[in-house]
Order: C-alpha cells, then sequence, then structure tokens
C-alpha cells in the first residue's frame, strides 16, 4: 500500500512536471517570448512538442488515477525504468526539472544584453569572423557560399587577427565619391570584386548597397550588410548609414564613443555572438548600457585594438523601445531582402 | 563494487559537477557573489531555458521513437536479420542504429539481452556505440546545431563509424570469452525499487493495440525523466560556464593542440548528455574550441559517459569496460586530430 501511494504521487509529480513544461512553452510563445530563446526556424518543433508533452502527462494523471483507486496500472513492459526509493534522490532528480520551470515562469523574460557580450567578447568586425570561415570550408573543399555568414568566429578580440587588407584589384575611389559622379555597372564590377568565390553574394550586395544614399541595416539581413561593408571598406567611406542595436561598452572606449551591438543566433541563445559597430557621438556617454539606439550616421575609417575597422561618425543617436526580435539571424539568400527595400 | 557505484550515481555526478564548477570558478577568480547579481541570474536563465527548449523536441522524438520500438519490434526480429560474416556483422551493427534510433540509455539494457540471446559481443559493443550516433534523429540534431558547418555533421557520422568499426574488429579478434558478468544481476532491480517486477512478457498481453500505444505513452513518460534528469543537470553547468566564465579564457584551453580535445573528452565524460542534444551544446562552444576538439565531443560524449560507463559496469566486467573505454578515448581523439588535421 505505502508503495502504491509512493507511485501514485511519482504519477502525479511526473504529470506536473511535463503540463509545466507544455504550459512554459506556450505562454512563451504567446507573449512572444519564445523568440528570446530559440531561433524562428526552430520555433515550430519547440510548439509542436508543447503538444507531445501535453498529452504525456495527461497519460501519467490517467495512470495516477489509476492507481488511486487501487487499480492495478497498465503492466508496463519490461524495459520500464524504476523509480527509485531513495527520497533524497528523487529530490535532486525532481528538482533539476522543477528548477527551470521555477525561473521560466517567475523570472522576466529578457534579451541577451551587455553582460553576456563581455564573456562572449564583442566582435567589431564581421568579416574578419567571415574570413576565417572561408579558409576553413576552402580548406574543406566546402562551395557552399552560405556558409559564409555564419555568426561563429575565432574571437576577434583574443586573437588581434590581421586587418581585411583591401583587394589589390579593388581601384581606390576618391573619399568624397558620394559627390563624383555615378561610375558606371562596368566599374562598379570592378570595385566589387569578389576576393574569392565565398564573398560572391557580398560582391552583388556591395553593387547593390553603393548606389543607395542612405544603406539601412535591416535586422533581417544585419550581418551580411554589416559585412558587405567590412569587406569593401574603402568604397564605404562616407556614405550614410542606419542602423539598431543596444549600447555596449568596454573598458578601454572614450567617453564619446560606443558599440551598436546585436547578438547573431543561429539556433538557441546558447549559441548567439555579439556583432556591434563602433559609434562616436558628441553626447555619447549619455546612453546608458544596454539602452536600444537607432544610429544614423556617416561611415569612417577606424581603429581599435590595433584592428582596422569602420566606424559610424553619428549624427543622430535616438532611443528605440527594445524590438519584437532583439536577435539577428544568418541570412543564406540576402541579396533578395535587399533588394525588397 | 559496480552496484554501489550506479547507487551512488546522482551523488558522484553532482560531485563530480561541483568540483569542475569550483575548479572553474578559481580559475578565474570570479567572486561568489556575482551569482546573484541580476544580470547574471538573467543571463543564466536564458541560457539554461533556451538549451532546454532546443532539446526538447529532439529528446521528444528519441523518447517516441524508442518506445515505439522497444514496444513493437521484438529482439528476435532483430536477430534475426544479423549476418554471419564478423564484416557484414559489424556493418550491419553500424548502420543498425539508422532503423534503430535508441538513445545510449536505453540501449544497454536492450543489448545485454541481443548477447544473451546470441548475438556475437562484436556486434553488440559496435551497435552500442554507433547506435546513439549514427541514426536519423541525432543526424538531424546535429544538422540542425551545425547548419553553418556541414562539414563537421559529416565528420561525426564518419568518424563514429570509424572508430565503432576499428573496436568491432579488434574484439573480434579478442574477445573468447564472455564479457558478460557472471550472474548479472537483474538490471532492473539495481538501485530500484522491489515494485516493479519485470516478469511481464511481451508477446501475451500487447494484442489490442490500444494497450500498445497507451504502454508506449507511459514508457515516454518513464525514459523523457531518466534521460532527462542528466539534460537538465548538462543544461544548467553549461549555462553556468556560459553566464561566468569569459570566453578569452577558454580560448586559452581551446588552443592546445591535444590539450583541447583532453578537455572536450573529459567534459563530455562529465555532461553526460543525450546524443541528441550534444550538438547544440557543442555548437555554444564553436566560437571558443576547435572544430577538431568539438568533434571528439560530439563522438566520445555517446559512446562513453559517466552514465553510461555506470550502466556498462552493471553488464559488463570491470576489465573489459576499462579496456573498452580506453580504446574510444585513443582512437576517437587520434581520429579527431588527424580530421582536423586533414579537412578543417
Amino acid at each position: 500500500m505505502e508503495l502504491q501511494r509512493s507511485k501514485t504521487s511519482h504519477y502525479f509529480l511526473r504529470a506536473c512536471i511535463l503540463l509545466g513544461f507544455a504550459m512554459l512553452i506556450v505562454y512563451l510563445a504567446k507573449t512572444d517570448r519564445l523568440v528570446y530563446y530559440i531561433a524562428p526556424h526552430m520555433q515550430n518543433y519547440v510548439k509542436y512538442s508543447s503538444v507531445l508533452l501535453y498529452v504525456i502527462a495527461i497519460y501519467q494523471i490517467y495512470l495516477g488515477i489509476n492507481s488511486v483507486w487501487g487499480k492495478k496500472a497498465e503492466p508496463t513492459c519490461d524495459c520500464a525504468h524504476p523509480t527509485s526509493p531513495s527520497r533524497f534522490k528523487n529530490t535532486v532528480a525532481y528538482s533539476l526539472f522543477i528548477i527551470p520551470l521555477c525561473l521560466g515562469f517567475l523570472l522576466p523574460s529578457t534579451a541577451m544584453s551587455s553582460s553576456l557580450a563581455d564573456k562572449k567578447g564583442m566582435n567589431l568586425s564581421t568579416n574578419t569572423a567571415a574570413k576565417n570561415i572561408n579558409k576553413q570550408l576552402a580548406a574543406a573543399g566546402q562551395t557552399d557560399n552560405s556558409a559564409t555568414l555564419t555568426a561563429a568566429t575565432t574571437s576577434a578580440a583574443a586573437s588581434p587577427a590581421p586587418a581585411p587588407t583591401p583587394t589589390p584589384a579593388a581601384t581606390p575611389t576618391p573619399k568624397t565619391n558620394t559627390a563624383a559622379t555615378p561610375p558606371t555597372d562596368e566599374q562598379l564590377k570592378e570595385m566589387f570584386k569578389a576576393p574569392d568565390e565565398f564573398n560572391e553574394d557580398f560582391a552583388k550586395m556591395g553593387m547593390i548597397l553603393y548606389k543607395r544614399d542612405l544603406i539601412t541595416v535591416k535586422p533581417e539581413i544585419y550581418m551580411e550588410i554589416l559585412s558587405t561593408i567590412d569587406l569593401f571598406k574603402e568604397h564605404f567611406i562616407g556614405k550614410k548609414i542606419e542602423l539598431t542595436g543596444f549600447v555596449y561598452r568596454e573598458q578601454d572606449l572614450r567617453s564619446d564613443q560606443f558599440i551598436v551591438g546585436r547578438f547573431a543566433v543561429s539556433c538557441c541563445s546558447a549559441d548567439a555572438s555579439p556583432y556591434g559597430v563602433l559609434t562616436e557621438f558628441a553626447t555619447a556617454n549619455h546612453f546608458a548600457k544596454d539602452t536600444w539606439v537607432k544610429v544614423t550616421g556617416t561611415i569612417e575609417n577606424g581603429n581599435y585594438n590595433g584592428n582596422d575597422i569602420f566606424t559610424i561618425h553619428a549624427t543622430k543617436v535616438d532611443q528605440i523601445p527594445t524590438p519584437k526580435t532583439p536577435y539577428v539571424y544568418p541570412n543564406f539568400d540576402p541579396i533578395p531582402e535587399l533588394k525588397k527595400q | 563494487m559496480p552496484i554501489s557505484l550506479f547507487r551512488w550515481s546522482r551523488t558522484i555526478l553532482l560531485t563530480a559537477g561541483a568540483l569542475f564548477l569550483a575548479y572553474v570558478f578559481l580559475q578565474n577568480n570570479l567572486p561568489l557573489a556575482a551569482v546573484w547579481e541580476s544580470s547574471a541570474l538573467q543571463t543564466f536563465k536564458t541560457m539554461f531555458i533556451s538549451i532546454i527548449l532546443e532539446a526538447i523536441p529532439f529528446i521528444l522524438v528519441g523518447v517516441v521513437l524508442s518506445s515505439i520500438l522497444q514496444i513493437f519490434v521484438t529482439e528476435q526480429m532483430i536477430q534475426r536479420m544479423i549476418p554471419r560474416n564478423p564484416l557484414l556483422g559489424i556493418l550491419f551493427a553500424c548502420l543498425l542504429g539508422i532503423i534503430f534510433p535508441v538513445c545510449e540509455c536505453g540501449m544497454i539494457p536492450v543489448v545485454r539481452r541481443l548477447i544473451q540471446k546470441g548475438m556475437p559481443v562484436y556486434v553488440a559493443i559496435t551497435f552500442i556505440l554507433t547506435g546513439p550516433i549514427i541514426n536519423p534523429v541525432v543526424y538531424a540534431a546535429t544538422y540542425m546545431a551545425f547548419r553553418t558547418h556541414p562539414d563537421l555533421v559529416y565528420a561525426r557520422m564518419g568518424l563514429a563509424f570509424l572508430v565503432a568499426a576499428s573496436i568491432g574488429l579488434i574484439l573480434h579478434k579478442t574477445v573468447t570469452k564472455s564479457p558478460l558478468k557472471r550472474s548479472s544481476t537483474s538490471f532492473h532491480v539495481i538501485g530500484s525499487s522491489h515494485t516493479h517486477t519485470h516478469t511481464h512478457d511481451h508477446n501475451h498481453d500487447h494484442h489490442h493495440h490500444g494497450n500498445k500505444i497507451s504502454s508506449m505513452l507511459s514508457h515516454a513518460a518513464e525514459e523523457f525523466f531518466e534521460m532527462g534528469k542528466f539534460l537538465m543537470f548538462g543544461a544548467m553547468l553549461t549555462a553556468l560556464i556560459q553566464t561566468f566564465v569569459v570566453r578569452e579564457s577558454l580560448v586559452t584551453i581551446g588552443d592546445g593542440a591535444i590539450i583541447s580535445h583532453l578537455f572536450m573528452l573529459g567534459f563530455a565524460y562529465i555532461l553526460s548528455l543525450c546524443s541528441t542534444s550534444d550538438a547544440f551544446v557543442a555548437s555554444s562552444f564553436l566560437n571558443t574550441f576547435s572544430k577538431g576538439s568539438l568533434l571528439t565531443f560530439m563522438v566520445v560524449g555517446p559512446m562513453l559517459d559517466f552514465k553510461s560507463t555506470l550502466m556498462l559496469l552493471t553488464v559488463f566486467k570491470k576489465k573489459f569496460v576499462f579496456v573498452l573505454s580506453l580504446l574510444i578515448a585513443i582512437l576517437t581523439i587520434a581520429g579527431s586530430m588527424i580530421i582536423e588535421h586533414l579537412y578543417f
């Protein structure tokens, strides 16, 4: 009888935990918070699993009710994992499930912020990252250029990588290229010559972006646009740019500087890497860290910690509410998205 | 000895985890007070929940599939299909996981029964090693986690195949006596209550279809909790590391050639993640560790980890488990270093 009772409580406790996870997923999905944890292309799988969790939970309740009435429960198959008689071990095992549920329901969901960027190391040169991966891919005989934009990088901050050098084929253009007569398509092709086959998409994007008066860094192709600018930096000096992100600071930044950052996520938040652009603005120190801002300014040449990077000389910085989708995701087909504008 | 080990497994696991964390904290001179800093707690929560949510669909698919197979496919059906030729047998065992995708935890009791019913030891061990890696569920999970590095997905499958096949061959040549423990105590009695007496026979009570589905559902719940607790613990440990350890301090480990492989091997052993979810944990270290050491992590993890060692010890002789572990470690590290050198 004693054993029967302990079995009953196991069934109900398990049902509660399973329902808890199902409810947590539904709750996060309903309040649009799932995006803080899971990349959009994975979210449907997570939503479907809440249904399955629910079904399994209901069956546990059914078994529990059966055992309350003393009915012999369904004969479990002989591969069943027996429950442990030790109260201590059971407590430990079940609390491992209950802790994340408590955290999930009780603490507010927030987007990843500066404190994590500190730990992961902010990447200021997307191109260095892309190049490293290209090299690895080239070595592996990969021709899939979609992989160029992975969020992964051997931390540029940790090992000062060689600055991205301008391609030898590129002709130096005058700095005031906004005033110059628009170049012909032939000249454009010469200017935006991909250094290797992995960067061809960037070269095409460069040609489209170059014709624009204002480069809006859309969140949908955030990494792709920043990589393009970084790769063909010398052609974009003086161009107007607009981007959004959260304010991030490193110790050795001047008071008129901050970094506009975004987390790039490929599957779930655990694989996020922070990317950012160094921004100069006279009253930069008025913006607290993790404030979401929209920065408008011109692209300039800069140098940070020995790396040649592009920076933004901001003319306007507006505080904005945290966007619904705070993270950016690699886009494997960026050009249609770019043309949509 | 193994029985008491198994009984203490969670305590040992927790202690090992705590020691590892203590080491990490001391390494970085982190003030423990920082744990309660709200932004750190927030980060920890985000990491913890996101790893769990990401893994839940895969663990559910694994649990449900394995329940279906446990209940609908009898061992006799599988046994009939094993080829007599040792090379073919090993090849068969390597590919068995494709149609019989069981996680490493569900695997060992099944395999023991298969050995008792006459499956050659080398085939069985090859299946234990590859089953949790070379199967569609794990392939999908790894592919999702490393969408931007498909080469790593193929390398994982390939290396697992090579390591398991070589171990299968070595065992075929060397093992003559049964490595099973003689009076191997019934698996279910170990560390268990006495409520479950598994005298139930598969073949006579499962005729009703509804009955099968309901026993599948209850089996799925059992397995979800059995696997889940290791996942939760692993996710918690990973989230803590991600929250408090500065990446650059890990990079110093990640840089050393053999050291990083050994570190990842130990890491996989301690974390004892399920093979359906370990790829996501591995991909979160993509920025920090070399791809070769991540390969070590993903190949060793499912073959050899804390919980599976404990389970192996309850079935096989100590010496056999020790030699097997050593073989796995050496072959995997050597293999992933060669692959790293040639391809990454």
